[in-house]
Parts: C-alpha cells; structure tokens; sequence
C-alpha cells in the first residue's frame, strides 16, 4: 500500500489539532470541564450528575478516560459495588493508571 | 335686730317648705300625657321592633352554636394531630438509634462478612446487543440481531474474571461463541497480569470500540472486516499505564498462540486466521503496543504482532509474519461549532513470506502483503438547543463519516484494491441506546461494488 493518503490525512488531523490547541482553541471547554459545568446546564447526556468541588478530580479523570471511548454513563445507573467491579474492568480494558482508578471509582460512588 | 332676723329666718323657713312641699312628688301635679293609651299605630311599632330583636337573637345564638361546634372540632382536630407529631417524633428517634446500630455493626462486622460472601457481593452483568438491518448491493436484504451479555466477577480487590459469550444468528442457525474469556491480577499500580482469551490489544477497535453501543458507525472499519487482524488471541499478557508529567503512556504486550495460515483455498490462500485456539506450531506469536497521550483528549498509538503462522511439519512450516499498525484518537467539545467531535484513524500493515500454493489450481505465489487505513469523524451539536418536535434534540444526533481502504496482493481479483465511504446519522435515544442508519458507497477495482444501507438499533447494558 502506498501510505501517502493515509500519512498525509494523519498528520493533518495531528497538524489541526496542534494549531487548535496552541492558537486559542484553549478557550474551549474540554471534555472534562463540560462535563462538570453541563452537570449544571444540561449540555451533556449525563446531565442529572452533581459534582462536588472536591470531587472534580474525580469527574475529570472519568470524562476524560470514559468519553475517548463511548458517551459516559450516569453514575446512579449502578450501586457502589457495581461501580468497584465496573471500574476495575475498565482499568484492565483502558489501561487506566492506579491513581484514575481511585480517582473515577470515588467519583461514582459519591455521584450515585 | 335679733327680731329682725328671727323673722327673716322664720320667712325663709316657711319658703322652704312651702318649696319642699311644691317639689315633692306626692304634691306634684300628675303627668297627663303618660297617662294618655298608646296608640294602635305605636303598638305595631314597638311589636314590629321586638320581633326583629328576637329575630337578631335567635341568629346570633345559632351563629354562637356554630362557632362552639367549630371549636370543638377544631379541639379535637389539635388533639389527633399532637398525638400523630407524637408517633412520627417516636419513629424518627427509633429510625436514627437503627441507623446508628446498623453503622456500628457494618463498621464492625462488615468487612468480615464482605470477605465471607465474595462471589456473590462483586458480580456485575454487563454486554451489548444490536438489531440489525442491512440492503447490500447484489444481496438479499436481511435482518439480524445478536446479544453479548459480559460476565464480571470480581472475587478480591485484585483479581477479576470476564466472560463475554454472543449470541447470534447465521443464516441458517443460531450460534453461540465465546468472545472472550479473561482471568486479570493487579500486580502493583503499574502493571497487571493476564490471561486466557482476551481482546487483542492491536490498534484500539477490537479492545476499546467494536460493541456496537460504542462503535459510532453501523458498520465495522472494512480492513476489520477483511480479517486483516482478528479480535482476539489466546495467551497471556502484561499491560498497564502511567504518568509522565501531565502526560500519559500506556502500554501491552502479549504472548498467543497467534494467526494460523490459509493454504487450502485458492480465494483464502496465504490469508491468516486468529482462531486458531489449538496452535498448529510451537512457535507462538509475541505482540504489543504503546499508546502516548500529550494530551488527555488525543491518544496516538503503536502496535505490532510477529509470529510463525505455518503448520508445523508443513512445508509451510518456515512461513512468518510481521503486522504493525498505528491508531489516533482525538476527542473535545468545541465552543466554535457547538458541539464534540470525535476523530479516530487507524491503519495496519501484514507482511507474510512468499510462499508457493498448490492445489486444484495451477500453482501460484505472491508478494504476501496487505494493508488497511481508514479516518473516521463523527461530530454531535452537543451544544445547540434545537429541537424538532415532541422531544427530538439535535443535540442527540451525531454525524458520522468514514473514508477507508484495504488493498490486498494476490493472483486476479484477490489483488484488488478495496475503498468505501460511509456516511451515517446515529441518534442517541440515551447515552447507551442508540439508532444509526448508514450508507456505504464501494469502490472494487476489478469487481463488483458492494455499496449498501445499513440500520442498527443497539444498546449497552
């Protein structure tokens, strides 16, 4: 195969989301931080989620990690217990770090 | 003088009483006018008037009767309602004593009964399933459905087991298959242990994004389609992240049985095979990937698998191969155009040894490589407030686009090259049920196109 059209369309991608990034596009709200504010506005699926400040760690971490993937799902469809069997599959399958295992499954369990 | 004033005192005597007599009432002259009978007219007058006052008292004594009853209900009403706030106060205090036993009993006992009841206290059912619709080019329309319920159980805070069994529909039958079955250990915050029957963590599609619920088109990435790597492997594995700075990396390696490889046919010939669950060789097949993450929204990635795939004692026996791909995702909400958009490419080249096939066909060799890309965007106005209608937001509706290739060496048509465009709306009913339509438009140098409709409806669970 010639990689030409493949390469030039990666790099594209890769050179528009630099330029995106690095000229003002910053003032866009990531993942994460939609997230937390559309738990107040409703901008997001999961809209019915109140975060706490002290749990906006937490939050970041599962926006960032859940929504790379599939739309993030709200934390009171399932119990504590769920949630700790749940996550630890999805540290397993996304190869989470420990430290946003803690993070994600505190969030949950103080979200549900 | 004295005489003088004895006589004025014995006038003045006599004018008082001479007055005394005048004023007293037995003296007074008698009132003619109270003696005069009351007229008919004033009678009715005075008679209208006294009824009217009975009248005012008779109401006011019924009014005062009213009133009294009121009280009295009202007595009683008070009454009931102290001794209800009484029993509900009662409730509230016993409701706060059992809940404080019962959090010194779950701090006391809990852990201990938690590790009395593990199976059953830490066993989670997950999975997928899809309805399908599809019209392809030259072939019949067909329905399908197929349902994958995912098994989780989680004996220890280190240990879990996973099991995903599909099942399905073929043409003529049902099927039931194992998609994956997989024993995991944490062994520090690092690295985690594997094994059994896993998803290939070669490019992210298989392992991250293949659920239907999950997979944003109705169609499958066509280099996945044409087994250019399978879903899975049987083996063992060691895998992990960590941070580097802000920064991320993450990464698997494995060890399968690995690909088998197609000989007999003259259409399959020198293609490999991923279900290959008894190896046919002693060498198994060694593979792995890298993923690095500068930011949290993009991820790029690495991937490569090598291995003997011929059958032992065959003259096939030397044939190996060598497959490395790279992936990218890219995902952010965007104020600019009122919404997320979701980027995701990924290619895969296969380079297997020339070999010489025979059979009942003339024999042939070739080049043995093949090769796949595709760029897939998806974009969801996650921002706007349109609606359309009775709770139909454009907000729950995502676009997708999809251009792909997959070219393939061999003898005639085997050596076409493949390209598709597919173009999709999903419409996201919840976060995890989703209806998507789809139409793919085909390119086959050298054979017929294969364009198609596609509908899903599909949901996670």
């Amino acid at each position: 195969m010639k990689p030409l059209p493949l390469l030039l369309t990666l790099i594209g991608v890769t050179a528009l989301t630099a330029a995106c990034l690095s000229s003002g596009c910053q003032k866009d709200r990531t993942i994460a931080e939609m997230t937390m504010e559309g738990a107040a506005t409703g901008s997001q699926p999961s809209a019915s989620v109140v975060v706490p400040p002290m749990r906006k760690d937490g939050a970041r971490a599962w926006a960032q990690n859940c929504m790379r993937c599939h739309n993030i799902r709200d934390p009171q469809e399932r119990s504590d217990r769920e949630w700790e069997t749940i996550v630890h599959h999805m540290r397993v399958r996304a190869n989470l770090t420990a430290e946003e295992h803690r993070l994600i499954l505190e969030f949950l369990k103080a979200a549900n | 003088m004295t005489e003088s004033r004895t006589y004025k005192l014995a006038v003045a005597v006599v004018s008082m009483a001479a007055f005394a007599a005048w004023a007293s009432p037995a003296a007074a002259q008698p009132d003619r006018a109270e003696e005069k009978p009351v007229t008919r007219s004033e009678f009715t007058r005075f008679l209208n008037d006294y009824k009217q006052l009975k009248a005012d008292v008779a109401t006011l004594q019924e009014e005062n009767g009213q009133l009294k009853q009121q009280v009295a209900e009202l007595q009683r009403e008070n009454t009931a309602r102290r001794q209800v706030d009484w029993g509900a106060e009662f409730e509230t205090r016993m409701s706060a004593q059992r809940d404080t036993i019962m959090e010194r009993v779950r701090d006391e006992f809990g852990p201990t009964l938690d590790a009395l009841s593990p199976g059953l206290t830490n066993f989670t059912l997950g999975g997928a399933g899809v309805i399908t619709f599809q019209d392809r080019q030259d072939v019949d329309s067909t329905f399908g459905v197929g349902i994958a319920p995912t098994l989780l159980w989680r004996p220890t805070d280190r240990l879990l087991l996973e099991v995903e069994v599909a099942f399905g529909l073929t043409s003529d039958d049902t099927f039931v298959e194992l998609d994956y079955a997989q024993v995991s250990y944490l062994l520090n915050d690092y690295m985690t242990i594997a094994g059994g029957k896993f998803l290939i963590p070669f490019n992210t599609f298989w392992e991250r994004w293949h659920p239907s619920w999950i997979n944003k088109s109705a169609t499958i990435p066509l280099m996945y389609e044409r087994g250019l790597i399978g879903p899975t492997g049987l083996g063992v594995q060691v895998r992990g992240g960590f941070p580097i700075g802000n920064m991320k990396l993450n990464y698997a390696a494995y060890y399968v049985n690995g690909p088998d490889f197609e000989n007999t046919s003259f259409g399959t010939a020198g293609n490999l095979g991923f279900e290959n669950f008894r190896d046919n060789n002693n060498d198994k097949s060694f593979g792995g990937r890298i993923g690095f993450l500068p930011i949290p929204e993009l991820e790029l990635g690495y991937s490569f698998l090598t291995g003997r795939v011929g059958d032992s004692g065959s003259r096939f026996d030397g044939v190996d191969t060598f497959i490395h791909g790279i992936d990218l995702s890219y995902a952010r909400e965007f104020e600019a155009i009122k919404g997320r958009l979701d980027l995701r490419a990924e290619a895969i080249w296969v380079d297997t040894d020339r070999a010489v096939f025979t059979g009942p066909f003339d024999p042939f060799t070739f080049d043995n490589k093949r090769s796949g890309w595709f760029v897939q965007a998806a974009y969801r106005p996650t921002l706007s407030d349109f609606t359309l209608g009775d709770g139909i937001e454009l907000k729950n509706t995502e676009f997708v686009l999809r251009f792909e290739q997959v070219r393939e060496s061999g003898p005639g048509p085997r050596g076409a090259d493949h390209s598709r465009v597919t173009l999709g709306i999903d419409y996201w009913i919840r976060p995890n049920i989703v209806w998507k339509i789809a139409y793919s438009h085909d390119n086959v140098s050298g054979d017929e196109d294969e364009n198609g409709f596609f509908m899903q409806f599909a949901f996670g669970f």
